[in-house]
């Protein structure tokens, strides 16, 4: 009895200190991207970041798990679905369209993945891996940085990346990570994905685990990227599958077969 | 083997070119590497530093190779050539250290200070307004200024919001209908108490959500137009008492004396108890009436109006701030309980205000043996206390709502007048009012669809009004008496189906007046003393039953409200008894094709008694120079009114916009009649028909200004109306236009400066009988800027120019400016200094010239002031 009174005290006090680790600056981004119809898609995401920990997601995906946390959210997200429905205006409803979160923990030598799309969620554990930038001559100003440009490619596609010195933070949108300064703007060479930062600032916001963890299945990489190719292969299928109804869009889903995610290396 | 990858690029290509030459072959020839190690170390604590980056830059500056310092602050580089070459350290939360590597021993240990790196903070642009459901929200720190104190300084710059003069606030041109403070409404209409006092860092964002309906049980069946403000608190002024306060003492030249002003906030918000306690007192002209006004106040079914009208000489056109000479002081205390399924509020408020104020007209007359010139000067006090108290009781749950209200608000005001000039006299009012109000409403809805309400309003006040005036050697003294009693009891049915809801409200509604009067002049030992009296009684019970069809599917809802009632009125003799049957239909439709876009129109026509207290066949006095003599025979009077509102928002750009037109006509039986006899001004009633007009338009429009981190706003307004009044028999149709235009916008340029700048441009114009006056305009053109040399410090430079037009073509031009200085000795303890008035106006006056002499006008301004500030903050 004693033994486990005491374990769980031990689990007590452990809680806190891996949930209270605080950031030291907060990054809003812009991440730009083809959708498979081939139309340019928009999405902000935030990056909470200290010295050795970061946290990069979806404020919108975030604010859903938040509210489904709990009953009385659980509750207000459904009263808003609701209200949304009847008026006529889904759009206006928060949704995990894009339910990313990546976490960095350098010091563990780990990045934790949460990816995938509205309808298949995943989750895996990668070890943490800076990528090999190679560091360029160009500058250009960025949100009133002066930023320097560095490259490297990783799974799958070439990346052009530029960074602020002036910024004491090793990290950057996504995976990227490892240049001796913030990067502000990432973009991947066929144009199809790009991070641009919009805003920043000092804060003090607790970097805060995922609250939906259940709803994200556990897989490796590879297995992610395969079932999501096929999904958007066949995007019809996948969304009959996922929600148990024959779907079928009049006149097919238009999409463009050159697009691809951000890591291609599955292929 | 190393690495340089060199592109052409656009920044000195050539001369990189020519050194990436030169560094290939080196590198070519360089076979041997150096390892450069060391560890990066705390320099306060002596700890390793995990995380930090190490980089190696060249003579040029340029990153030749780069590292992160491991978990035990350990870094190794390798690099073929380290001559010239400097390391350099950074991490977030230290001071950047750079050495020259030819200088260190290797493994290095590179010491960091803690310090701050400024970061230039980029305003996360997502963040400033969003969108959900109904719900807008704006993130308070994203509008925030350095210089605002109180949430209510942020209100002002949010597009889509307004706060006016007196400190109502309104979302796309309507009022809103609660004002919450995380979900509770502790302060209901007196939201002035919150704006005014929260502290702007306190609060996180700030929501409004559209079409609130407050009563749960109604939600889904009854349709509201208007929209509730949110304040969401940060965690950190959650379950604890925040507490601020100021204290300041200075010197003004006019009036001469000492300045003081003083507050003391406390608030705290809980889970299951919220408070809010706040004192404040100051002669500095800041005006406190408006923070304890209730914005919702019920419309008091007494309908008592005093008679008595002596009002204080009026100041000059300026802002209020340079022309109150006052001393005013308020305590307020509200507190919120939730109970296990409703919620107990009890407020108290305490205002005490008395202002002076003076003024002077030298009129002078160009006659053939020498200028006659006739001064009058008016001096006038106001001392005004009141009380107020509220209790009150609120289940507001799904299936059943239930409130009760008991009220009280006790007000004692004392007015004095002195004139000098061709009237000479001292006039005297002493006009308290006492009120006590209960309301109870009770909802209950039944499985979904049916809904029984039941109501009961009691009302009770007295208005004793006594005026004395002295002029001329003979005195005058009047007192009225007017109490009146109000109930209210009704019962009401709805039923509810597919977004139809019909509904039936019946009851009765009860009154009792009763007004008397006494007035006498003398006595005077050579005249005989002359007197007047009145006794009325005006009654009413009023039987009634208003059927309501509200419709609301999807998107549009629209509403048709018929009122019928009877009512018997008894007068006691004074005129004769009556019936009356009144009907006054409207109906009100609202569309909101998608959440940007709401459209709302509604039309009513109805008859309405004429108010009850113009009833009196005796005179009565209203001030030194003007009696009324009420009417003796009874009137209704048919009204119609049309109005229309747009209104639009685009939250991601953080555009609003609404516009507004709102037509009445009125046509009344009788007609205002005004006669002089000798000195004295009479009005009576007379029964000939009078109509009048009135046309409203307004609209503005509020952007974000991302890239300054600010806003703007613009505004247009045009009002019209007509009236009719019969004057030395002679009817007067007067015909009155007002238009405005304003501009405002605010922003932060640069880290160090912020500006805020508005101008507003008005005209007027009275025509009579088709005689058109000129339009007169005035402009204000109003800029603050504030410059933050350093964190701790703010200077700010604001003023304001006048250019009003008094007569056609003839300006009066002023500047008032101010400058303050602050100081912030830490987060908790701030000091300033405030010069206000520098240039030492103390006086607003102009003389006007026509062919028979000249008229000049002298108000009293506040002279230049000094005032030194410390606010402390919990």
């Amino acid at each position: 009895m004693r033994q486990t009174i005491l374990l769980l005290f031990a689990l007590l006090a452990s809680l806190p200190s891996a949930a209270q680790e605080k950031a030291d600056i907060e990054v809003s981004y812009t991440y730009s991207y083809l959708h498979r119809s081939g139309k340019e898609r928009n999405k902000t995401m935030i990056l909470l970041a200290n010295a050795i920990t970061s946290k990069f997601y979806n404020p919108e995906t975030e604010y859903v798990d938040s509210l489904e946390n709990t009953p009385e959210g659980k509750e207000i997200y459904d009263r808003m679905k609701l209200a949304a429905y009847t008026s006529g205006s889904m759009k206006n409803v928060p949704s995990r369209s894009l339910p990313m979160y990546i976490y960095k923990f350098k010091e563990k030598g780990e990045t934790e993945i949460y990816d995938g799309n509205a309808t298949m969620m995943f989750t895996f554990k990668e070890p943490y891996e800076a990528q090999n930038w190679e560091i360029g001559d160009s500058t250009q100003t960025i949100a009133g940085y002066e930023c320097i440009q560095a490259t490297c490619e990783y799974h799958g596609r070439q990346w052009t990346a530029w960074f602020a010195p002036e910024i004491p933070v090793q990290d950057g949108p996504w995976k990227l990570s490892g240049l001796p300064g913030l990067i502000l703007l990432a973009e991947e060479n066929t144009g199809q994905h790009s991070f641009l930062a919009t805003g920043l600032r000092t804060t003090d916001r607790t970097i805060n685990p995922v609250l939906g963890k259940h709803n994200y299945e556990k897989a490796s990489r590879m297995e992610m990227l395969k079932a999501l190719r096929k999904f958007e292969d066949n995007p019809e299928a996948g969304l009959s599958a996922a929600l148990g109804v024959t779907i079928k869009v009049r006149g097919g889903l238009k999409f463009d077969g050159t697009v691809d995610f951000l890591e291609t290396d599955y292929r | 083997m190393i690495h340089f990858n060199y592109r052409p690029t656009s920044v000195a290509a050539r001369p990189i070119l020519l050194l990436s030459i030169f560094l290939t072959i080196c590198s070519i020839s360089a076979i041997a590497q150096i390892n450069v190690t060391g560890t990066v170390i705390d320099r306060e604590t002596d700890e390793t530093l995990a995380g930090a980056s190490v980089m190696i830059r060249d003579e040029a500056g340029k990153i030749r190779k780069f590292s992160t310092s491991k978990a035990n602050g350990s870094f190794t580089i390798s690099i073929a050539d380290i001559s010239g070459c400097r390391i350099e350290a950074t991490m977030i939360g230290f001071e950047k250290k750079s050495v020259s590597l030819d200088s260190i021993e290797l493994p290095a240990r590179i010491y960091l200070s803690p310090g701050s790196i400024k970061l230039k903070e980029v305003a996360i642009k997502a963040d400033r307004i969003r969108e959900q459901g109904d719900t807008v929200s704006y993130t308070v720190g994203a509008f925030a200024q350095k210089q605002d104190r109180s949430i209510g300084d942020v209100l002002k710059r949010m597009p889509g919001i307004d706060v006016e003069q007196n400190g109502r606030i309104k979302y796309q041109g309507e009022d809103i209908n609660r004002f919450y403070i995380e979900g509770s409404d502790l302060l209901g209409g007196k939201y002035g108490i919150a704006t005014n006092g929260i502290n702007h860092d306190d609060v996180g964002a700030v929501e409004v959500m559209e079409n609130h309906q407050p009563m749960q049980v109604l939600s889904g069946i009854s349709f509201s137009d208007k929209a509730a403000i949110n304040l969401k608190l940060k965690n950190k002024a959650k379950a604890t008492w925040s507490i601020h306060g100021s204290a300041s003492g200075g010197y003004s030249g006019q009036p001469e004396g000492a300045l003081w002003n003083g507050e003391l906030f406390a608030m705290a918000v809980m889970p299951s108890f919220q408070s809010i306690m706040t004192i404040k007192g100051n002669n500095t002209g800041a005006n406190l009436s408006a923070q304890t006004t209730d914005f919702f106040a019920n419309r008091r079914s007494t309908d008592l109006s005093r008679y008595i009208n002596i009002g204080l000489p009026g100041t000059a056109s300026l802002q209020e701030k340079r022309t109150l000479f006052n001393r005013s002081a308020m305590i307020s205390g509200n507190s919120l309980w939730k109970t296990g399924s409703g919620e107990l509020k009890a407020q108290i408020d305490y205002a005490f205000n008395r202002i002076i104020s003076h003024a002077a007209n030298i009129t002078t007359y160009i006659l053939n043996d020498g200028n006659r010139i006739i001064t009058e000067e008016r001096d006038g006090r106001d001392r005004n206390h009141a009380l107020s108290g509220k209790l009150i009781y609120e289940s507001n749950r799904k299936t059943a709502y239930i409130n009760n209200t008991l009220q009280t608000n006790i007000d004692w005001d004392n007015v004095s007048l002195r004139m000098s000039g061709s009237i000479p006299n001292q006039q005297s009012a002493s006009l308290p009012d006492y009120y006590l109000a209960n309301r109870f409403k009770m909802i209950k809805r039944f499985s979904g669809k049916h809904l029984i309400t039941f109501q009961s309003i009691n009302e009770w006040e007295s208005l004793p009004q006594t005026l004395s005036v002295g002029s001329d050697g003979r005195n005058l003294r009047q007192h009225i008496g007017d109490h009146a009693f109000f109930t209210q009891e009704s019962a009401a049915y709805a039923f509810s189906f597919k977004g139809i809801t019909i509904s039936l409200e019946g009851g009765l509604k009860g009154y009792l007046r009763k007004m008397d009067s006494e007035g006498s002049i003398g006595p005077d030992r050579q005249e005989e003393t002359l007197s007047w009296e009145n006794v009325v009684n005006t009654n009413y019970l009023t039987l009634y039953a208003t059927p309501k069809l509200e419709y609301w599917i999807k998107r549009v809802s629209l509403t048709l409200n018929a009122p019928l009632s009877y009512a018997r009125y008894s007068f006691d003799k004074a005129i004769a008894d009556r019936q009356e049957i009144y009907f006054s239909p409207s109906l009100s439709m609202n569309w909101k094709p998608n959440n940007r876009i709401q459209l709302g129109i509604r039309g009513g026509t109805g008859r309405s008694p004429m108010p009850l207290n113009m009833i009196h066949s005796g005179m009565l006095m209203t001030d030194y120079r003007t009696f009324n003599q009420g009417t003796d025979d009874f009137y209704t009077t048919t009204s119609q009114n049309l109005s229309a509102n747009l209104s639009y928002k685009h939250t991601r750009m953080g555009l609003f916009g609404n516009v507004m037109a709102l037509q009445s006509w009125s046509r009344t039986p009788y007609t205002m009649v005004q006669q002089l006899v000798g000195d004295y001004a009479v009005y009576s009633y007379s029964p000939a028909k009078s109509n009048g007009q009135s046309l409203m338009l307004n609209g503005k429009i509020g952007k974000t200004l991302d890239f300054i981190r600010g806003s703007m706003s613009l505004s247009g307004r045009y009002q019209h109306f007509t009236s009719h009044l019969i004057s030395e028999n002679e009817n007067v149709a007067s015909n009155r236009k007002i238009w405005s235009i304003a501009g405002s916008s605010n922003g932060t340029p640069a880290r160090w400066l912020s500006i805020a700048y508005s101008i507003d441009l008005s005209a007027s114009r009275l025509a009579m009988n088709g005689y058109r006056n000129p339009w007169l305009r005035t402009l204000q053109n109003e800029l603050q800027l504030t410059i933050i040399p350093h964190r701790k410090w703010e200077w700010s430079i604001m003023g304001e120019h006048y250019h009003n037009e008094i007569t056609y073509n003839q300006y009066k031009n002023i500047l008032m400016v101010d400058t303050k200085l602050v100081f912030r000795l830490s987060k908790r303890v701030e000091m300033s200094a405030l010069l206000s008035n520098i240039l030492n106006h103390k006086t607003y006056s102009y003389t006007t010239y026509n062919a028979l002499g000249s008229f000049e006008s002298q108000r009293q301004l506040r002279g230049r002031e000094f005032l030194l500030t410390i606010t402390l903050r919990k």
